[in-house]
């Protein structure tokens, strides 16, 4: 099967496969779990992203009826699910975010860490990066997260919010830009035009 | 250092999982995957997620019994293969055999005590726990919930209704566990059965679906007022969950101080879903947010029309 062709091993033609043969729709999973275990569970926790990351698949794998076939790689789908499904938990990573901010330590990482000590005096900046993602407006915070943790383009984050490519832009900016401010140092006012500003 | 860095070194901190990390999560996509039909895929965004058939509106719960009481035994039996190995048993509530790679367990009484589906598994060597939970029509025979802990790759769970895509409560139509030979780890299932009458359902559906008590309806984002008037209409009973859109319209929470208010004509309906047979829980807020706060920007199988 050497010569099969580039298009077979795109995620579109499993879909499209897995609707006379379900069985090939658990190729999407390999493919994409890990990394959307990752993100789920850095934004969550690894107690609802258990439960999200299952869902997920399973929400994809009922709707692959309906799945664009002009969309040859379905990241931006299954993303857009994942954080669709992740808003019943808002207010878990808003809470979580807090905790950070406030206490320097992370809830998130409690399975994956023993260094708790270390971890307590780390990073100021992490408490501050948290408080700051914790006040943006949901929207901003999944467009930004998206692409800073979800690995999306402008355009595959358009697609799996389901909004217009010029809000990705404004939404990713002005985040960045909000993040940018708390972390210190930079003038906001720069950061959102990103031109040389004029006095 | 770059805000993105920033976020990045933030990130840096969750290892990746490996994909034997996610076994729990891979096993309930095949065990979907291995409930659906060779031609039951998804036709469409509204196309329902299993195919069974002609669905009544209304599951009779205790029709199951009925038919399945005739096929009760009293006591229990284990026939034996060889000596020493088990490879059936039957009780007043499940009949377990094994049928090739797979022990076949079919439910003959949905209501009993799940003592007695343990008892079964566990005479067998299997350390299977069943918990049936009231569903709406279109749920049952789904799993609804699913857990396991120390199993390998070999070791499958699977529930449906048998024959597959029967209607949950014609003669011969049973609930069904299967549980793959020589499974090695702990394991839970919780299968959509049929509510007794005014039973409240254990699992979520949305009231609009195929099948479900407002089917060939939208009821998202219309007021109270139409949606109570439809449900009037169908002779249902409609119940009301408060929610709190968050600010920015995204996601919402629930407060259990706040179900008491009066809900008007006006409050927008957000979601409804099956509460219990005959009745419809509507997820409403007084106020009117530009995103649906329940499902966003992408509602899973809404109507195409």
């Amino acid at each position: 099967m050497s010569e099969s062709s580039r298009a077979e091993d795109d995620d579109v033609s499993f879909i499209e496969r897995s609707r006379h043969d379900p069985e090939a729709f658990a190729e999407l999973f390999r493919r994409y779990a890990p990394d959307i275990a990752r993100y789920v569970t850095r934004r969550l926790g690894g107690h609802a992203a258990d439960d999200i990351v299952a869902e997920t698949f399973l929400t994809a794998f009922r709707q692959r009826g309906g799945y664009d076939a002009a969309r040859p790689n379905a990241r931006p789908w299954l993303y857009g699910i994942a954080t669709n499904l992740m808003r019943r938990h808002v207010r878990t990573e808003v809470h979580q975010l807090r905790v950070v901010e406030r206490t320097g330590t992370d809830p998130v990482l409690a399975p994956f860490t023993e260094r708790s000590n270390e971890r307590l005096s780390a990073e100021a900046a992490h408490r501050r990066l948290a408080g700051a993602l914790a006040a943006l407006p949901r929207g901003h915070r999944d467009a930004l997260l998206l692409v800073a943790w979800g690995g999306l383009t402008y355009p595959e984050v358009a697609e799996a919010l389901n909004v217009r490519l010029g809000t990705v832009r404004s939404r990713v900016n002005r985040a960045r830009t909000r993040l940018r401010s708390e972390l210190g140092g930079v003038n906001p006012l720069t950061a959102v035009s990103e031109e040389p500003v004029h006095e | 250092m770059s805000e993105m860095t920033h976020l990045e070194r933030f990130r840096a901190e969750v290892p990746r999982p490996g994909l034997a990390d996610l076994r729990d999560q891979e096993r309930r996509l095949l065990t979907a995957i291995a409930g659906t039909g060779p031609d039951a895929a998804g036709t469409g965004p509204s196309g329902p997620v299993r195919r069974r058939g002609a669905m009544p509106r209304l599951v009779a719960g205790l029709a199951v019994t009925t038919v399945l009481a005739v096929a009760a035994v009293i006591g229990f039996t284990l026939v034996q293969e060889r000596a020493g190995t088990a490879t059936s048993y039957a009780n007043a509530a499940i009949d377990i055999e094994l049928r090739g790679d797979e022990y076949v367990a079919t439910i003959k009484d949905p209501f009993a005590d799940h003592a007695l589906y343990s008892e079964g598994f566990k005479a067998l060597g299997l350390d299977v726990g069943l918990q049936l939970v009231p569903a709406s029509p279109t749920r049952v025979g789904d799993i609804v919930r699913y857990g396991s802990s120390g199993t390998n790759g070999d070791d499958k769970l699977g529930g449906g209704l048998s024959p597959e895509g029967c209607a949950p409560g014609s003669p011969g139509c049973a609930l069904t566990v299967t549980v793959s030979k020589g499974f090695s780890g702990k394991g839970t299932v919780y299968l959509g059965r049929p509510a007794r009458p005014g039973e409240r359902y254990g699992a979520h559906a949305m009231a609009e679906a195929k099948g479900e008590m407002l089917e060939g309806y939208d009821p998202v984002e219309r007021t109270v007022g139409e949606v109570a008037a439809e449900a009037r209409k169908r002779g249902l009973t409609v119940v009301y969950q408060i929610i709190t859109p968050d600010e920015g319209g995204d996601g919402f929470s629930v407060s259990p101080d706040e179900q008491s208010a009066r809900v008007g004509d006006h409050w927008v309906v957000w979601a409804a879903e099956s509460e219990s047979a005959g009745t419809v829980r509507l997820l409403v807020s007084e106020k009117r947010v530009a995103k649906n706060p329940v499902y966003g920007d992408s509602r899973p199988n809404a109507p195409s029309d």
